[in-house]
């Protein structure tokens, strides 16, 4: 029995120890980053062009004044361009970048430009992967460990709609849009611009709609497109249109704060996707400000980096342990456990091909 | 017949003549590295078929893909249908407003001057939205007046058509660029031709017609080829109002290439050369009806700028201006300036619908005041850089019949004719694989210098102009008297070509503070123009915002083209 005290003793002493070594380790190893931070001056950012995005990225300067930021804002397009032209001159300005998955997997990623992101976790908080949802990181790439996603939205939007026009409980589906109520009175992106395709990876993809659903929506509702978002919701707002299809969030948001006649169109029968927006991470190998950008790293994935992304973006972090209630859709926009969701970002869903031959064989039939 | 430097009998011209022969090779080595090379990189890098990242693979895949597309051929088609059917009437437009305010005795010419500047610079995106709040079918204010009158069912105007497209074109770059261009022009003309034609019986319009406009005929084309291409390249207006009625335009499917992800430029770049192909033939055109033609109207004798004298027609031809103005300009600049005070653009039936809170928000940005700098030195280095250097290129290209010369005028063209956000990629290219990398990427420097470039077409051909308006008499009296070129260059040619000088200045001050596809891949956190920032704004939802900025951009450049044309003004005594 003594002994048996005694072993349970030394291990309980042996763990503390163990436990008080790995705090020390961290404490160290953060200490000296920082430290190294500090002298490298500064950290290089090029990030996506979206409501709220610099804001929330810029908060570090105030947690770290003496680290400089540097903030160089694109559309993924163009950021990539600019990265794939420095790094073929064997020039390296880039530390980390924050967007979309889109140009984060198909151009850095396959470019093998990047360093597996868990190389720069040293928080304990930021390591642990029981602070997020589904107690895991959660990765866009193939390999699972580049480009990580920081931010997932439970999606049911339709769009939006006009609430004059359209009574609260009329649409339920996306089935529903294909009522001959609706024939002109829809308004959406053209899904043959090549920037605005991939977000009918959903629908294509989706088991309940697929692109049986693709090819009726297209050519049964008489729609009309538009490629400007303001213009779109403008036109929703004034009665032009009643619904608009793939209305982005944030747009929606500030024309209801707006006062505008306009709400959330949601479908309640489909399965939700789980939408990752611009809120992917990635850093790059050869940064010319290895240390500034973990110290970014570690400050953009722990508590406070996650609730400021929330705060500015409205997007919903992964992080399990923030309030959700300042979100604009409330908790109902934080994934729950167990609940099934398509989650477009993974890397099956990641190939738009057979998608975009579909529309063109759509649009091709409805010239003849 | 022209002799070699070496037989010349006079040491002074051998030496003059070498220094010439030198400055020409000097800025065609200069030219074909800054324009030729990033247009190459491009076209080699168009034939890379391999994904980005990966070891280069060459083939044609990328031409083939982007030509065999679905409608690229009928959006070239439209965009020539375009382009031509609003350069005609805007052409037409642009020389009698040009002719009004600098021949004839109308009132008010300056003023109507300093107007088109003012609308030349006021950024499209919002102006054109203006148009659409004034003209659309359900909700437009213009159509709801008209369906008050009692003999009007249904909406009158559609700005979502060929018509609509062509109409809010003519407002947004209708005539004000070309007016800019020509109106100094027409100042420079002396009067004794158009006065020997009155001595001789013609009237106002046939003198126009029969003697001033084929002697200006070199800027005449000039603005028109600038204004074709540019038509061919515009895509924002086309995007707005074209989409909804099912009008592509090719420039769209070449913005749409290089939006894709990942970006595909090698299928953009193919597109593109399309634009080059357009740029020889109208080289060859306007090359063709120059060729042995004599354009020199201010020589060393007598210079009368005496004005045609309208008599009561100057004030019917100053009403007509009026309205083409006010319907042009002042009505979707006026919602254009409530809209930056509106909560929510263009919804005035919103609760409290006006604010102040997008001028505070644009002022309380913390990037805003190193925006305005770094907008300011690169405005500025651009406008001098410009000034000198395309001075000295728009000399040489119309006194030396080299062929050096006609290379150096085919390179200035280049910038125009490659889509601004591949020669940007091209720059980009460029900046990075010289040594003065450090000092030209991601600077403002660097910015000013692309800018410099992205001018040139307008610059270059604006010197030509009016370089070719002046005899050689001149120069040959200064020679005479022992002058050096340098000397007759700076106290005889420049003075006589200064109004060009300060338009082309003010020109490239104002495109370096509003363009967007230029510095956008060139620039960094510490050089981000103001430019860019309006950009994010558009981008993130914040029209009015952009509204606010937008119009604080166009008051800077009005400003800087008041101080311009005072000193323009007074060095031409006018």
């Amino acid at each position: 029995m003594g002994l048996k005290v005694m072993s349970l003793g030394a291990g309980l002493l042996l763990s503390f120890a163990a436990a008080a070594q790995a705090q020390s380790d961290w404490k160290s190893e953060w200490e000296k980053t920082l430290a190294a931070a500090e002298k490298e001056g500064e950290v290089a950012l090029y990030g996506a062009y979206r409501s709220g995005v610099r804001e929330a990225v810029s908060e570090f300067s105030k947690r770290y004044p003496k680290i400089k930021f540097n903030h160089v804002a694109g559309s993924g397009s163009e950021l990539a361009n600019k990265v794939m032209a420095e790094k073929r001159a064997n020039r390296h300005f880039i530390d980390i970048a924050v967007g979309g998955s889109g140009t984060m997997v198909l151009v850095y990623f396959r470019g093998g430009l990047l360093e597996a992101m868990s190389s720069a976790f040293i928080l304990p908080e930021v390591k642990d992967p029981s602070h997020w949802w589904g107690k895991k990181h959660h990765y866009a790439d193939p390999e699972g460990g580049f480009v990580l996603m920081a931010q997932g939205d439970v999606n049911t939007r339709i769009g939006a709609l006009n609430t004059k026009l359209v009574k609260a409980d009329e649409i339920q589906s996306w089935w529903d849009l294909l009522s001959p109520k609706w024939k002109g009175k829809i308004v959406m992106t053209d899904p043959r611009s090549r920037g605005n395709i991939g977000n009918w990876r959903y629908i294509y993809y989706n088991p309940e709609l697929g692109p049986d659903f693709v090819r009726r929506l297209l050519s049964e509702t008489e729609v009309t497109f538009s490629s400007n978002e303001r213009q779109m919701m403008d036109w929703l707002a004034s009665g032009k249109y009643a619904i608009y299809v793939m209305a982005k969030d944030e747009d929606l948001a500030q024309a209801m704060k707006q006062g505008l006649s306009v709400d959330f169109l949601e479908s309640r029968k489909e399965m939700a996707e789980l939408g990752t927006g611009s809120g992917h991470i990635a850093f790059f190998k050869n940064a010319p400000h290895p240390n500034a950008a973990r110290v970014y790293i570690n400050w953009f994935l722990s508590r406070e980096g996650q609730t400021a992304w929330q705060k500015y973006t409205g997007g919903n972090s992964f992080r399990a342990d923030i309030p959700k209630e300042m979100l604009p859709n409330g908790k109902a926009q934080a994934p729950k456990e167990g609940q099934k969701y398509l989650f477009t970002s993974h890397p099956q869903y990641e190939d738009i091909r057979p998608l975009r031959r579909l529309v063109e064989e759509i649009f091709a039939a409805r010239r003849k | 017949m022209r002799m070699p430097a070496a037989s010349l009998p006079f040491p002074g011209l051998r030496v003059r003549l070498r220094a010439v022969h030198l400055a020409e090779s000097l800025m065609l080595v200069f030219f074909a590295v800054v324009m030729g090379l990033p247009v190459l990189f491009l076209l080699w890098s168009s034939l890379n078929v391999a994904a980005p990242g990966k070891e280069a693979v060459y083939g044609l895949a990328n031409w083939i893909r982007g030509f065999s597309d679905q409608g690229t051929l009928s959006a070239l088609w439209m965009s020539f249908l375009l382009s031509v059917v609003r350069l005609i009437p805007a052409m037409i437009l642009s020389v009698m407003v040009a002719w009004l305010i600098a021949r004839t005795d109308m009132p008010g010419g300056n003023t109507l001057e300093f107007l088109c500047w003012f609308a030349y610079f006021i950024p499209d995106f919002p102006l054109v939205l203006a148009w659409i709040l004034l003209l659309d079918p359900s909700f437009g204010f213009l159509n709801a007046l008209a369906g008050a009158l009692p003999f009007v069912e249904g909406p009158v105007f559609n700005p979502y058509s060929f018509w609509g497209i062509v109409w809010v074109h003519t407002s947004t770059n209708g005539i004000w660029f070309k007016v800019m261009l020509l109106t100094p022009v027409f100042r420079r003309l002396g009067a004794s031709l158009e006065e020997a034609a009155r001595v001789a019986g013609a009237s106002n319009l046939v003198t126009l017609r029969r003697i001033t406009l084929p002697v200006l005929a070199p800027m005449v084309l000039a603005v028109a080829a600038l204004s074709l291409i540019r038509g061919l390249e515009s895509f924002n207006t086309e995007l707005l109002l074209g989409l909804p009625a099912g009008i592509y335009v090719y420039a769209t499917r070449i913005y749409d290439y290089t939006r894709q992800e990942p970006p595909a430029f090698g299928e953009a770049t193919a597109l593109g050369s399309v634009f080059l192909l357009v740029l020889v033939v109208l080289s060859y055109f306007y090359w063709r009806y120059l060729r042995g033609k004599r354009f020199i109207v201010v020589t060393g004798q007598a210079y009368s700028t005496m004005r045609v004298k309208l008599g009561k027609w100057r004030y019917w031809a100053l009403a007509g201006c009026l309205v083409y103005f006010a319907v042009m300009m002042i009505l979707p600049l006026s919602f254009l300036l409530i809209g930056s005070f509106m909560r929510r653009y263009g919804f005035f039936d919103i609760a409290s619908p006006f604010t102040v809170a997008h001028w505070r928000n644009l002022f309380m940005d913390a990037i805003f005041l190193s925006s305005l700098k770094n907008s300011l030195i690169i405005a500025t280095a651009t406008a001098l850089a410009g000034i000198v250097l395309y001075s000295t290129v728009g000399y040489l290209v119309a006194s030396r019949k080299s062929r050096g010369a006609e290379l150096l005028d085919l390179f200035c063209w280049l910038p125009w004719v490659v889509p601004g956000i591949l020669m940007s990629l091209g720059l980009l290219w460029l900046f990075l694989a010289t040594p003065l990398r450090s000092v030209l990427y991601g600077s403002v420097w660097g910015i000013a210098l692309a800018m410099t470039i992205k001018d040139s077409p307008v610059s270059t051909q604006a010197f030509k102009a009016a370089f070719l308006q002046l005899g050689p008499d001149l120069e040959e009296a200064a020679r005479v008297t022992g002058a050096s070129w340098g000397y007759t260059y700076r106290r005889i040619l420049l003075p006589l070509v200064a109004p060009i000088a300060a338009t082309v200045g003010l020109l490239n001050f104002g495109s370096a503070l509003t363009s967007i596809s230029t510095p956008v891949l060139l620039y960094s956190a510490q050089s981000r123009p103001l430019s860019i920032l309006l950009m994010e704004y558009s981008f993130t939802g914040e029209l009015e915002r952009a509204a606010a900025l937008g119009l604080l951009i166009t008051l800077i450049i009005s400003a800087m083209v008041l101080a311009g044309r005072r000193l323009g003004l007074k060095l031409t005594g006018s």
